[in-house]
This record gives C-alpha cells, structure tokens and sequence, in this order.
C-alpha cells in the first residue's frame, strides 16, 4: 500500500539561510521605507540626507489622500471597487480562458496543437508597451476606448497563462485522465474536476501573477472617464503632483499594496504537496 | 436528426479546438494584430492631417532611419542584447536556489517567501515610485540608488574607513544584485509551484538509498522542475527584453511618445525579432539536448 505518511523535507543549512536573510532584508527594506515614508509629516520627507526611520508619526497623509480625492466629486471608493472589479475578473477570465487553452495544448494533441503552442510562446513577445500605438488604435475601431472591457479584454487573453499551465498539465499523468474518461468523465468535467485540484500550485501561482499585476496597472490609456479609472491611475496622477505630495503618494502606495500582499498570503499557504502522483504507477 | 458522425480523434480535435478558441480570438486580437500593426507602420509614413491620419507605404527607410542615421539605437540595442546575456543565467540560478530553499520546512518561511514577493508588488505600477519617493520615474530599477542612500549604507561604509571607491564599488554590487532580484520574483514563484508538484515518494525513495542532499537536489527536483526551467528562461528572456528600463525599450518609448512613430516601429521589430531568434536558439537547443517535449 502507499504510505500517505507526509514526507519531512531535510532544514536548510545555516549557510543558505544567511544568504536568504541578506537577500530577504534587501526585498523588505522598500517596503518598509514606504510605511515609513507614508507616516513621516512633510518636513521629515523633505530631509536631505533622508532618514529611514520617521521619528514623529502623523496619519495626515492618509487623510489628505481621502481629501484631496474627495474634492474631485469622485470618491475614493469608487476607484477602490473600480480596481477590485477589473482585477477580480481579469483574474477569474484570466484563468478560465488559460486553463481551457492549456488542456488541449498538453493533453489532446491534435493535428496543429503544437503550432499554436509556439505561437503562444512567441506572443509572450508581444506584449509590453512596444505594440501600445497599434493596440490603441485597435481598442478605437473596435469601440473599446473608455469602457471597463478595455481595462478587462486584453489582460484576459495574455499568453502567459496558457503558456505556464500548459508546461504544468503535462506533468500531470495521462493514465488519470484515462481513468477519469472512462468513468464517463466528459472533457470538461475531467479539466475542472480533476485536473485543476491536482495542479493547484501552479493554479494559486497564476492567480497570485494575475492579481498583483492587474492590480497595480495596465490599460489605463484606454480610460478618460474619470468614474472608470482605477487606483493606479489615480495613484500615478498623485505621484505626478510633485514633491508636496511624496507623502500623500507613499500612503496610497502602502493602501495599494496591502490587498495583493493578503492575496499573497492566503494563496501560499495553500500552496502545498498535491497528490497529483500518488497512487498511480507509470 | 441523423446524428453528426465523427471519429474519436476528430471528436478529440474539434474538443481541443473548441477549448482554445476564447484564447485564439484574444491573442489574435489583442497580441497578434497590434503586432502586425507595428510591422506596418515601420513600414510606412504616418501623415497626421486636419482630416485624420493617413498611412502610406514608404519601404525601408524607417529601418536605415533607426540604424544608420541615428547613433542611438545601435549601441542601446547591443547594450540591451548583453544585459539579457548576463542576466538571465543569474536570476534563473538564483530564483532556483531561493525557490529550493523556501520549500524547505523552516521557521518563517511564510515571512521570507512573502519578502521576496513583496519587490514584484512594489516594482511594477506607480506603487514603485511613491514607494521610493520619486515623482519622476514610474519604475525602480534606477531608484533602487536613492533608496540605499536613503538607508545611508554608503556613509556607514566610509565611516569604517573605507576608501571612497571602495564604497562606491560595493555599493554598486549592492544595487545591482537588488535589481536582478528585483526581477526573479516571478520564477521563484514558478520554481516553488513546481517545486510542491513534486510527488514526495521520490525524496523518501533518495532518502531510503542514502542520497545526500546535493545529490537529491539533481536526481530528483533538477529533473523534475525541467519544464518550469524553461518556463522560466523563456519569461526571464522576453521579460528582459521587455523591461521599460534597458536602452533599447527605452529608446523605442521615446520615439513614439515624439509620435516618430515609425522609427519606433522599426526599432521594436528588429528588436522583437532579435528575441525571437534567440528564443528559437535557446528552445532548439533545449530540445536538443535536454528534452523531447517541452515546447
């Protein structure tokens, strides 16, 4: 029988973990910086040569961040749930769309798979602001400019989902699809169904890709309308403001990052050992 | 109703394709055609008239435009072209050896693996520059200076007596090891999904005949995170290529933000197919070599 007796991977040695301090403390030091520089009053920004720690604490900039927004008739919150709208179903589309690309692609090979598979490869390419001249135009003869389907379409379709899940599918072992197929299990069914759980790191890793880089931009070109725009946009239209508002800029970026650092969170601690192989002898 | 009759391969295609259509009509539509439209306009003229723009064929001048009469491009393209070359061998082995080492069971690992995905957060979108302070760039890998003066490690250095070049050597070290794991957030997060899709019986099967540690690392995770492997060269290649700070991106954003639009457009499609090429090269010779199906 198969023992399920969980496995206890060996410590890492001390050195490794030196090495991994040094470097953790060199990705946190931003961070901080930028709670830091959100609590710090405007003469303690201004300091030159700037200080890490801020030694008299004051919330202003986070209330002049709600004022400051408040007065332009749109308020915050609408750019909040601007943001989680857009992310939110970017993300699920975003998986959907990938995960129904990347089962054929791995597991139905069919006549031309692989030839769509090295166009989605090489369409990685394509993305990034070098086509954004041409996309635009598109987006203006479709009729997508200033509506939240140009914030929302493109990032849905982006290769690099299909390309990731795909490379992990294959991983999965083809005699469970066939036991699943012959339980009468229809194509779909056997993608979300079993599939999917057993590829749930790579899943929540995708998800985790997905949301931060949404979250924090994209697209906002396609937008004028003010009640559509979502938070970076406001965010980068603070941060253009100037040296007055370093502050006001820092506090709205700590707000930023809080929701995909929970994300985060969550979704790693779910990322644990699948049983995707167990059981089954190749 | 006569029913559609199909064999069980054909059934099995038409399924795939079904399944890949959303994806197709996507990327054809916001991937491919932006990209075509790029090709075009390197090709043309662009006419911006009262009456709207106009678009008439021109050749290949837009391409000795950027290469020959304009001293910027070439050597920002060569200089992009290195950095990638340097690159990417030290965020992959880097990215896999972190990525080795958060699997492991350790006290605050949960921390550290949240540590080093905090830069992907902070790097991308306007975050980056309020974080740093900055009004000017949108985007860190230049801040990432002024922050470390913001923590006065330079001064602390030269208060132990260390000569002024010294410091400076060392702090350019600093800075750009934080840039280059700045940009490995990404693929130690594929590493370490890859990493946990590991079956466990193979580590108890290396553990049972005696293998070290070392020895487990090649036996078993190096052959069994290979696709995430290429995975990652090839997102670690094209996001190289594709980051809005090396010169080449740089001096193709500027261009078409002068609305020389043109130039950019040729500059983008030497540059693009350039990253094809290697990617072609770096996939051949995977395929070659260490796999026989993998892309």
């Amino acid at each position: 029988m198969h023992s399920r007796k969980k496995f206890k991977r060996q410590k890492g040695g001390a050195g490794f973990l030196f090495v991994l301090f040094v470097f953790g403390s060199f990705m946190t030091v931003p961070f901080l910086y930028a709670i830091m520089q959100s609590f710090k009053p405007i003469q303690e920004i201004l300091i030159f040569p700037p200080r890490f720690y801020v030694s008299s604490p004051t919330l202003d900039n986070f209330r002049q961040l709600f004022r400051s927004v408040g007065g332009d008739w749109i308020p915050f919150g609408r750019y909040v749930v601007n943001s989680l709208f857009v992310t939110f179903t970017v993300t699920v589309g975003h998986i959907a769309v990938s995960l129904l690309a990347a089962f054929p692609l791995a597991k139905l090979k069919f006549k031309g798979s692989r030839a769509i598979f090295k166009l989605i490869t090489y369409s990685l390419l394509f993305s990034g602001p070098v086509t954004a001249f041409p996309q635009y135009i598109l987006m203006s003869k479709i009729g997508l400019i200033d509506t939240y389907f140009a914030l929302i379409l493109p990032f849905v379709a982006t290769p690099m989902g299909a390309f990731l899940l795909k490379n992990f599918l294959v991983q999965i072992p083809d005699s469970m699809l066939e036991a699943a197929r012959i339980d009468g299990a229809s194509n779909y069914r056997t993608l979300f169904h079993i599939v999917t759980p057993n590829m749930k790191p790579a899943v929540l890793t995708l998800v985790i890709l997905t949301f931060q880089s949404v979250w924090n931009g994209g697209g906002t070109s396609f937008v004028f309308t003010e009640k559509l725009k979502v938070l970076p946009t406001l965010l980068s239209q603070i941060v253009a403001s100037g040296v007055a508002r370093m502050g006001v800029g820092a506090a709205s970026a700590v707000l930023m990052m809080i929701l995909p650092l929970t994300v985060f969170l969550i979704t790693q601690s779910q990322i644990i050992e699948t049983m995707a192989f167990s059981g089954i002898k190749d | 109703m006569k029913r559609l009759r199909l064999s069980y391969e054909r059934r099995r295609a038409l399924t795939g394709f079904l399944f890949l259509l959303p994806f197709i009509i996507g990327a054809l539509t916001f991937f491919l055609r932006p990209f075509i439209g790029t090709v075009v306009y390197s090709l043309s003229k662009i006419e911006y008239g009262d009456s709207g723009t106009t678009v008439d064929f021109l050749g290949f001048k837009n391409y000795t435009d950027a290469f020959v009469s304009n001293s910027e491009f070439l050597p920002a393209f060569l200089d992009s072209l290195g950095n990638v070359l340097y690159e990417v061998p030290f965020i992959l082995v880097f990215s896999l050896a972190l990525a080795v080492v958060l699997c492991g069971e350790f006290k605050g690992r949960t921390f550290f693996r949240a540590a080093f995905f905090l830069p992907l957060i902070i790097s991308t979108g306007p975050a980056a520059a309020a974080a740093q302070g900055s009004a000017s760039g949108l985007y860190s890998a230049d801040n990432s200076i002024m922050m470390f003066e913001a923590v006065s490690i330079e001064p602390l250095l030269m208060s132990f007596g260390l000569g002024e070049n010294f410091v400076s050597t060392i702090v350019g070290i600093i800075n750009n090891i934080f840039n280059l794991t700045l940009k490995s957030g990404v693929q130690i997060l594929i590493f370490i999904a890859g990493i946990k899709a590991i079956p466990t019986y193979l580590y108890e099967v290396t553990q049972i005949e005696g293998a070290n540690r070392w020895e487990t690392f090649w036996l078993v995770t190096f052959r069994m995170i290979s696709p995430m492997l290429l995975i990652n060269i090839v997102y670690t290649v094209i996001d190289s290529f594709s980051d809005v700070n090396n010169p080449a991106m740089k001096f193709i954003n500027t261009m078409t933000q002068n609305l020389k639009i043109e130039i950019g457009s040729a500059a983008a499609t030497v540059y693009f197919i350039s990253i094809l090429l290697l990617l072609l090269i770096v996939i051949g010779l995977w395929n070659r070599f260490l796999s026989d199906d993998a892309v």
